[in-house]
């Protein structure tokens, strides 16, 4: 096991450099630097921008830049916004908290939604239930964010006006739960929407599949109460892809869910990430794209892991 | 179904009620907090929306707008100036320049005090100006300095001795200057940017030190607000300075949020938002915000401008001929983009200044929207119409999006073939750089002096968007800034804004209105100077 870690680790180095250089030359090759991005203000002085670019160094070639960087970053430095002059580092960490709230907000609603619909509609089958949450399962992947946010904005903001239009808290409430709640449901449920069709359809199928399963057969043969050969026998052995699709959705979740973020002014990395590209702020792209590269790179060891302990079959001996 | 799925749905439905029980609740105990703002007179919080980010409390280093508009609550200026360009006192009580135009006196008001208690005196305006000229410090604004003695083209002084800024008494600033200059120059173009920084705090000896201070993060300005905390340039809240020179503000808590602006009239309607400053509220929300109880609307007139360019560079010899740019002016239907597109929220542009700018040209020979003549001049001129053109459009501006389709189509009525290309503002600049367009539109405006348009028509600057390589146009807004009476002045920008007519090296196609709007909770919002960035903050009344 621990081998198998650290052999899984070892492997992940590489890896992290080659997506740390393809990411420099893509951005690179988008056209537009961030400095001259500014002289579309015509109170900007252009010599001042001339100045400011050799005091960051753009003017030198892709590679020295690179090797700058890279150097800066494996001592924990990531550089400065070009836009905010703030540390990378400092506005990442602002925003992975906002970020992480509501990515794993969003991914517990997903579970505690999409779990009792795909159980029972793999249970009742071509039922009523299962169309229902098939139909569900449907408009919930096929709903655009945005399109659904502004619905609910519409609703419950300006129709209803119970829920806030975006932020994160209200002034002089930041220690009041009950009003992050308030700011924090709509995105979540949003942004769980998109996971509970995938999810839903993964669980139905899968258990299906189990579900014909000699053991399973048994378990029902010995007389288990039927609950027990659902939850403990069937669910544990579908669980699989679930965890599969988790992992691979949870990583991205926390380079910020750009669109929501964006709909309701949530304070988080997808939000930064937008607003950077669009400024060509490129020390912060960076690091933010660096920060999903690990989170990908951890969460597919955590996943392979998590396979052990769901079925021992598997073993990484 | 199974009794333990059932208890489960069960614990979820009352999870789910429970959750929007607690909002629903939340609300109904918040409302009389908020009431109470409203009502009990300093305790209010004022939440003004802005479309995007200022970027950095630095304001030497923000891009722009909303930078300004936050550097108005935090700091002062010498002077401010309201929608129609009037000079009105702010840190400066009066001002007098020398008969030989080379230096002005500034006498301050006496009671300014700096957020943490300090007095404000002439030596923080002289240690603003000697640190915004050293080349130490990073001042995106610098080129506004450059009036001063001691520095050079860009604003620069290698001295800071030697810079044209000096205290007279506590109470008396004097800048001179290199060349005899007009007051009017001085007040809007310098003055717009000399935001007064606490010499007490940041003069540590070593003017570099500014660039990377912790001040920035929390800044001590003079203005009518202090500084509180910021989430992420999303939301910054703000304290009303009571001991404001200029009296208190009317309310406690001053509150600017990011909204985006598809949210700007939600956020009014459901109360979050109680005043828009910057950046417009969409069109297609104007009507409902216009008819809303509650709301004041008010449809600001703007100085900015939308323009086309041409590539007049060497490469490209479609639009050399000025009857070609003549006879695209005349095909253009302005006015329908304004009646259409901007629902008439707009006015039809002929140059760079709108009817109301001070020094507009009210005798000013316009092209007539006429298509008959645009294809006779094109015609004259040989030019080709086989040739299909490239027309670069910025994304963003929905109505600047649209305007494309319509000019495509006026083209179209005169046998002119274009082609629309959408792009990112980023993108779209190193196109119009590396000349790879025929035409492309874009918007400007920046400041109320006369000659502010000049930099897109100055041969080797990177906005010389027509890549125009004659200086004509350029040297003529040059001449009106070097006069310092202002009856020359007036005369060589009439002359400046007639070649610009009939050389057409841009043509300018509207002066959009800037669509604003606040709660009927607030009064004496003077939005129409807010086209300045002057807030006026504290005036605002909250009502009982």
């Amino acid at each position: 096991m621990k081998r198998y870690i650290s052999r899984r680790i070892l492997v992940s180095i590489p890896t992290f450099f080659g997506i740390t250089i393809l990411v420099f030359l893509v951005s690179s090759l988008a056209s537009g630097s961030p400095l001259e991005l500014l002289l579309s203000n015509q109170n900007i002085s252009e010599a001042e921008i001339k100045r400011q670019s050799i005091k960051l160094g753009l003017d030198q070639p892709l590679y020295i830049q690179y090797f700058k960087w890279m150097g800066n970053m494996l001592t924990g430095n990531l550089g400065e916004s070009y836009r905010t002059m703030q540390p990378v580092m400092d506005m990442i960490i602002n925003g992975l908290g906002a970020t992480f709230l509501l990515a794993i907000t969003a991914v517990i609603l997903a579970c505690l939604i999409s779990l009792p619909f795909g159980i029972q509609s793999a249970r009742y089958q071509n039922k009523a239930w299962d169309n229902i949450s098939s139909v569900f399962s449907f408009f919930a992947t096929s709903t655009p964010s945005f399109f659904l946010g502004l619905v609910f904005l519409y609703f419950f903001s300006v129709k209803l006006k119970i829920l806030p239009i975006g932020g994160m808290n209200d002034i002089g409430q930041e220690n009041n739960v009950l009003s992050l709640l308030k700011h924090l449901i709509m995105p979540a449920i949003i942004l769980s929407f998109q996971m509970v069709g995938t999810l839903i359809q993964f669980i139905r199928s899968s258990m299906l599949e189990v579900m014909k399963e000699d053991y399973v057969r048994t378990a029902r043969a010995k007389g288990l109460k039927e609950r027990v050969v659902i939850i403990k026998h069937v669910l544990r052995n579908s669980l699989i892809p679930v965890v599969t699709y988790l992992g691979m959705e949870i990583p991205l979740l926390l380079g910020g869910a750009v669109v929501t973020e964006q709909v309701f002014s949530w304070p988080g990395l997808g939000l930064l990430m937008i607003k950077s590209i669009a400024a060509r702020d490129y020390p912060v792209v960076l690091g933010i794209t660096v920060l999903v590269a690990v989170a990908v790179l951890v969460f597919n060891i955590i996943t392979d892991l998590i396979y052990g302990l769901l079925d021992p079959r598997i073993r990484y001996d | 179904m199974n009794k333990k799925v059932k208890v489960f749905f069960l614990v979820l439905l009352i999870a789910v009620f429970s959750l929007a029980g607690c909002s629903s609740n939340q609300e109904v105990k918040q409302e009389p907090t908020k009431n109470q703002g409203a009502h009990g007179k300093k305790d209010g919080v004022v939440t003004m929306a802005i479309i995007s980010t200022w970027d950095t409390l630095n304001i030497y280093n923000t891009s722009g707008n909303y930078g300004n508009a936050v550097a108005d609550q935090l700091f002062e200026r010498l002077v401010y100036r309201d929608h129609d360009g009037k000079i009105l006192p702010r840190l400066a009580q009066n001002w007098e320049m020398a008969a030989d135009h080379k230096s002005m006196t500034f006498n301050l008001a006496n009671n300014v005090l700096w957020h943490d208690g300090e007095k404000l005196t002439a030596e923080d305006i002289v240690f603003t100006s000697q640190a915004m000229t050293s080349p130490k410090v990073d001042n995106y604004y610098r080129s506004a300095f450059n009036v001063l003695a001691g520095t050079n083209g860009d604003g620069v002084a290698q001295d800071p001795k030697s810079v044209g800024a000096e205290a007279v008494d506590n109470d008396t600033v004097r800048f001179t200057f290199k060349e005899p200059k007009d007051p009017d120059t001085i007040l809007n173009a310098f003055l717009s940017f000399l935001f007064v920084l606490p010499k007490h705090i940041l003069d540590t000896g070593d003017y570099a030190s500014i660039n990377k201070s912790d001040f920035w993060k929390a800044p001590i300005g003079a203005g009518p607000f202090k500084y509180v905390k910021d989430t992420a340039g999303e939301s910054l809240e703000l304290e009303a300075f009571t001991d404001y020179y200029q009296g208190s503000p009317d309310f406690k808590t001053l509150v600017v949020r990011v909204v985006p602006a598809a949210n700007l009239t939600a956020g009014l309607m459901n109360g979050d938002i109680d005043l828009v400053a910057m950046g417009s509220i969409p069109l297609s929300d104007w009507k409902t915000v216009k008819n809303a109880d509650g709301i004041e609307a008010v449809s600001v007139e703007d100085y900015s401008y939308q323009y086309m360019t041409f590539n007049l560079s060497k490469e490209n010899d479609s639009f050399q001929d000025v009857k070609v740019r003549t006879a695209f002016d005349k095909a253009i239907n302005k006015k329908l983009l304004v009646d259409k597109l901007m629902l008439g929220e707009g006015s039809v542009a002929v140059g760079p200044m709108p009817t109301y700018h001070p020094y507009y040209n009210d005798k000013l020979k316009a092209n007539k929207y006429n298509p008959k003549e645009a294809k006779k001049l094109l015609e004259e001129a040989g030019f080709d119409f086989n040739k299909e053109y490239l027309m670069i459009v910025p994304k963003g501006n929905q109505v600047r999006e649209q305007s494309a389709l319509l000019i495509q189509q006026d083209l179209a009525a005169i046998g002119v073939k274009t082609k629309i290309e959408t792009y990112d503002f980023a993108t779209l600049l190193s196109m119009l750089k590396d000349g790879k367009f025929d035409l492309g539109l874009l918007g400007g405006g920046s400041n109320i002096d006369p000659g502010e348009s000049s930099v897109i028509l100055k041969p080797g600057d990177s906005r010389n968007y027509s890549l125009l390589t004659d200086s004509k146009w350029y040297d003529l807004a040059a001449k009106g800034a070097s006069l310092t009476n202002l009856d020359d002045r007036k005369k060589a920008y009439d002359e400046y804004q007639q070649a610009l007519v009939e050389d057409q090296p841009y043509i300018w196609l509207y002066h959009q209105n800037s669509l604003w709007a606040h709660s009927k909770r607030l009064s004496n919002v003077p939005m129409n100077d807010f086209v300045w960035f002057n807030f006026a903050s504290w005036k605002w009344k909250v009502s009982k």
